[in-house]
C-alpha cells in the first residue's frame, strides 16, 4: 500500500501531458481521465512550492480533470492573489498532489486512444503506426 | 611540544585538517564548486580528487558533499623523496616515512567518522620506542617538512599544527608515559615480528594500501604497501586485517611526491541511495555532479527521459526537493527498477522519519514524449552508450531524434540539458546539426567505469521548434525553424579540469 502511494498519476502531472505525439492529433490537450481507482493520501503542504507551480499550470485543465475525478469544491479560476491566498493554495494542493489515480486510463481527446495507468504509472508508449 | 594529546586537538577550534575527497574523474570542477558552496573553503583539484582544509570540529560536514566517492584525511605530504635504485633501498625509505608523521590530528578526525570502542593513541607503542631509543631517523628524504607552496602556507598559519608537523621521530620518544596501558600490554607479543601476532581487542585493525603513479620506481605498489604496513604495525602494534579493518592507511606515491592519508569512509559514498543496480546504473556521485552543473532552481521541472534504474531522478529529488521531478523509460525492466529504487529509499526514509521523495514515473518513448511544448526546464540524461545498451548504429538515428524531441519540450532560452554519453562522435554530429536549437555551454570529459565519456551541457536557444507535428518522425535533418538568428555556436569546450588554484590560507585568529 505504501509503495503505490508514491508513484502516482495526479492532476499536476496530468496538466503537463498531451497526446499530440499521436499522428494526426494536433492539440491533444487536456487528456481525459477515466479512473477506476482514485485515492486521496495526505501529503505535506508546501505553500511556496504550490505558489511557484500555479503560473505553470493550465488551470482550466485542472478544473476539467478534477471534475472527471469527481472532485467538488474546485475553484473555477485562479485568484489574482493566489500566492498569499492560503485557502486557495490548500485547495490547489489537495487537487494537484493528494488526489491520485491508481488504476484507469488517460484518453486522447481527439482520437480517443487510451493510455493505461497501472499501479500509478502511465504507459504513454505508442505503436509504430501511431507516430 | 609533542604532548599535544589527542583530546586537546578535538577541543581546540583552531586545528585544521586536510581532507582528500575522491571524485569521478572529470567532475573535479563540479566538486570544487560544491566544496566552495557547502563548506565555504576552496580546494585544490587534481585528477580524480580534491584536497581542502577545514577545522577538525567541522570534519563531519564533509559527509554532506554529494559528489565525492571516498573521503580521506591527509596525514602528511612529502614533496620530494629520493628513492635508491634498488628495490630494498626504496622500500626502506618508504618504511622510514612512518615515524616521521604525526597521527594526532588524522586520528582525531578518523574517530569522528568511524566508531571504535577504544581510544586509539597516535603515539608509537612501547616496543617500538624501546627498539628505536638509540637511533635517530636517518634516510634520504629531502622534503619531509612540507616544502612546497600549498602545504606550507597552511602549516605556517596554524601554530598548533606546525608544531605537530615538526615533531619527528626523536621527540616522540620522550612521550612513552602517554601510552595507554593497552599498548604496553601488547609489547610482550612484539618481540618476534614475523610470528603472527595475537589479536588485541582494544587496538584497532588496520590495513595499508598503496597507490603508485610514475615510472621511475624500483618497486611495485603492493610491495610498498606490504612494507609500509609492516612498519606501521611495528610502530603502533595495531592488528592487521585486510577486510575487517577500522583504519585504512593509504600511501599515495606520484613520482617523487608522496602523501599519506587515513580513510574516513568504509564504503564508497556512491552506494548511498541506490539499492537495485542495473546493467548501466550510473553512480549517484556522477548523477549529482551532472545535476549540479545544471544549476537547478526551486520550482524547475526536471526530467530524465531515459531514466533506467532511476539514479538521476532519485539523486535530483533528494537534493532538490523544491523542484518537480519526472522520469520515464521505454523498457519494462528499467522503469520497474526505478520504481523499486524509489520505493526502497522511501521505505528507508519512512523509518528515519524523513520526508519522502516525490518522482513521477512514466513508460514512454523518448522520441515522442507526451509532454507539452516549451515546458521542461532541465533535462538530465544518460544516453545509451551503444556498448552495453543499444548500438552505435542505433545511436546515429536515436541521438538526433532525442535532441529534437527534447528541444520541443524544453523551455525556450532558459531550458538546459545535461547529456552523458560515450558515443561522442554521434552526439557531436547531432549537436552540430542542431545549432539553431541547442547551444553548447560546456563539455566535461569523464571516466565512466573505464570508458571515456563526455558530459555535454547544452542550452536551448530562443528559436521556436516548428517541425510539422504530423510528420515529426519522417523529416530528417530538415527541421524548419522560424527565427534564424542563433548566432555562432558558443563552444566553451572542455572545462579545464586542472584549475591550479591555490588553497586559501586558513588564518587563525
Amino acid at each position: 500500500m505504501f509503495f503505490t502511494k508514491l508513484l502516482k498519476m495526479n492532476l499536476f502531472t496530468h496538466n503537463m501531458l498531451t497526446s499530440n505525439i499521436i499522428k494526426g492529433v494536433t492539440k491533444g490537450y487536456p487528456l481525459g481521465i477515466e479512473a477506476t481507482e482514485v485515492k486521496t493520501s495526505e501529503r505535506e503542504f508546501n505553500p511556496d512550492f504550490i505558489g511557484r507551480m500555479i503560473p505553470r499550470l493550465e488551470w482550466p485543465a485542472v478544473v476539467e480533470g478534477a471534475k472527471m475525478l469527481g472532485q467538488d469544491a474546485v475553484p473555477e479560476e485562479v485568484p489574482s492573489d493566489y500566492e498569499t491566498n492560503e485557502e486557495f493554495l490548500k485547495q490547489a494542493h489537495r487537487l494537484l498532489l493528494e488526489v491520485t489515480v491508481q488504476e484507469g486510463n488517460l484518453i486522447c481527446p481527439e482520437s480517443g486512444r487510451k493510455f493505461p495507468i497501472t499501479n500509478g504509472i502511465a504507459n504513454m508508449l505508442l505503436k509504430e503506426d501511431e507516430t | 611540544m609533542a604532548n599535544t594529546g589527542s583530546n586537546m586537538c578535538s577541543e581546540n577550534p583552531d586545528v585544521y585538517c586536510e581532507i582528500e575527497a575522491t571524485v569521478p574523474t572529470g567532475f573535479e570542477p563540479a566538486t570544487k564548486q560544491e566544496i566552495q558552496d557547502k563548506l565555504g573553503v576552496s580546494s585544490v583539484v587534481e585528477r580524480g580528487h580534491a584536497l581542502f582544509k577545514i577545522p577538525v570540529k567541522d570534519a563531519l560536514k564533509c559527509l554532506e558533499l554529494q559528489s565525492v566517492d571516498n573521503l580521506y584525511v591527509v596525514v602528511k605530504h612529502f614533496e620530494h623523496i629520493e628513492y635508491p635504485d634498488d628495490k630494498d633501498g626504496s622500500l626502506q625509505v618508504i618504511g622510514e616515512l612512518v615515524p616521521k608523521m604525526d597521527y594526532t590530528v588524522p586520528l582525531n578526525v578518523w574517530k569522528q567518522f568511524i566508531h571504535f570502542d577504544h581510544e586509539v593513541s597516535p603515539l608509537p607503542c612501547k616496543n617500538w620506542l624501546d627498539q628505536h631509543a638509540a637511533e635517530t631517523p636517518c634516510g634520504n628524504i629531502k622534503g619531509g617538512e612540507l616544502e612546497l607552496s600549498d602545504s606550507e602556507n597552511v602549516v605556517a598559519k596554524k601554530p598548533k599544527c606546525s608544531e605537530i608537523d615538526n615533531m619527528d621521530g626523536p621527540s616522540v620518544k620522550n612521550d612513552s608515559t602517554v601510552n595507554t596501558n593497552s599498548i604496553e600490554s601488547s609489547v610482550s607479543t612484539q618481540d618476534a615480528p614475523p610470528a603472527k601476532q595475537p589479536w588485541i581487542d582494544s587496538l584497532p585493525a588496520f590495513r595499508a594500501t598503496c597507490y603508485r603513479t610514475g615510472s621511475n620506481h624500483a618497486f611495485q605498489s603492493q610491495q610498498a604497501a606490504h612494507h609500509f604496513g609492516g612498519i606501521l604495525q611495528d610502530y603502533f602494534g595495531w592488528n592487521v586485517s585486510m577486510k575487517q579493518f577500522d583504519i585504512e592507511v593509504v600511501l599515495n606515491i606520484t613520482g617523487p611526491k608522496a602523501y599519506v592519508t587515513v580513510g574516513l569512509t568504509k564504503q564508497s559514498r556512491h552506494k548511498r541511495h541506490i539499492s537495485h543496480f542495473g546493467p548501466t546504473t550510473l553512480r549517484p556521485t556522477i548523477c549529482f555532479s551532472m545535476l549540479y552543473i545544471c544549476q537547478i532552481q526551486p520550482g524547475d521541472v526536471v526530467c530524465d527521459p531515459m531514466c533506467g534504474g532511476g539514479s538521476l531522478p532519485i539523486e535530483a529529488a533528494i537534493n532538490w526537493p523544491q523542484s518537480v521531478h519526472i522520469c520515464g523509460d521505454i523498457h519494462d525492466k528499467a522503469y520497474n527498477r526505478a520504481k523499486m529504487n524509489i520505493d526502497c529509499l522511501n521505505n528507508k526514509y519512512e523509518i528515519k522519519g524523513k520526508p519522502k521523495i516525490d518522482i513521477q514515473v512514466f513508460q514512454w518513448n523518448t522520441c515522442s514524449l507526451p509532454l507539452q511544448d516549451n515546458y521542461v526546464d532541465v533535462f538530465v540524461t544518460d544516453l545509451p552508450f551503444g556498448r552495453r545498451s543499444g548500438s552505435k548504429a542505433d545511436n546515429r538515428k536515436l541521438y538526433p531524434d532525442v535532441l529534437r524531441e527534447l528541444a520541443r519540450v524544453s523551455k525556450r532560452s532558459t531550458g538546459r540539458a545535461c547529456i552523458l554519453t560515450q558515443d561522442k562522435r554521434t552526439i557531436q554530429r547531432a549537436l552540430d546539426g542542431m545549432q539553431k536549437l541547442w547551444k553548447r555551454r560546456s563539455t566535461f570529459w569523464v571516466n565512466i567505469g573505464g570508458l571515456a565519456a563526455g558530459v555535454y551541457l547544452i542550452q536551448r536557444t530562443k528559436n521556436v521548434y516548428s517541425a510539422g507535428k504530423d510528420n515529426r518522425k519522417g523529416e530528417d535533418d530538415s527541421n524548419k525553424l522560424e527565427e534564424d538568428n542563433s548566432g555562432g555556436e558558443n563552444d566553451n569546450k572542455t572545462n579545464s579540469t586542472k584549475d591550479e588554484e591555490k588553497v586559501t590560507e586558513n588564518t587563525i585568529n
